[in-house]
């Protein structure tokens, strides 16, 4: 059993100094200075820490972030975008799958002898693929995005 | 072979571990879940039940 630990690896916020250079015009005279100020923002990094169990076993863990962080550039493996993408692909794959089993289910119903059955079953198979070749479609377009 | 959301050890929000769950293995009194993006997730336990249908499943995390 894991221990709850302080990290729970939501949004949080750093403080960082950042040093810019910016023109100025004085009286006419454009010059530049350099100034240093500390700001903070928003993030979350993957990480790994150690975990203490109640059996005294200690191990570490990886954490990724999840995709909800708009700010890091590097480190998140996919944003919250590409991970909807990701199950809606799925989706579209596992629906073409059913209808593939509902039409295998509506050929059995056919060899039992029930002609009108498999018919109706076989019209809901089309709309089914009409729905999912829709979801294809949004799919595809949100991939050329 | 739809998408599962593992629980620990109750059927409850707050107890949920997982969503997108499309692999469990167990293994050496570990249970090991993987979600569609490839994440993965190890506790010390059993798999105690899976509804296919419903696409759960409880993780009942080991006694210490």
């Amino acid at each position: 059993m894991h221990i709850d630990h302080d990290h729970t690896g939501l949004p949080h916020e750093h403080p960082h100094e950042h040093a810019h250079t910016h023109e100025h015009t004085h009286d006419g005279v454009t010059h530049t200075h350099e100034h240093t100020h500390t700001h903070t923002h928003d993030h979350e990094h993957p990480h790994t820490h150690d975990h203490i169990h109640e059996s005294g076993a200690e191990h570490t863990h990886s954490h990724g972030c999840e995709g909800a962080c708009g700010s890091c550039q590097s480190q998140c493996e996919h944003t919250p975008k590409e991970e909807l993408m990701a199950l809606m692909k799925y989706m579209v794959g596992h629906n073409a799958a059913h209808a593939k089993e509902l039409a295998d289910l509506a050929a059995k119903l056919d060899q039992t002898g029930d002609h009108t059955a498999y018919e109706q079953v076989m019209a809901a198979v089309s709309d089914f693929e009409k729905g999912n070749m829709r979801l294809s479609v949004v799919l595809t377009s949100m991939e050329h995005e | 072979m739809c998408l599962s959301t593992v629980y620990k050890n109750k059927l409850t929000p707050e107890a949920i571990m997982m969503k997108n769950v499309m692999r469990i293995e167990c293994k050496d009194g570990v249970v090991i879940l993987t979600d569609l993006m490839e994440r993965q997730m190890a506790v010390e336990g059993t798999l105690e039940m899976a509804n296919l249908v419903d696409g759960v499943a409880v993780i009942k995390e080991a006694a210490v």
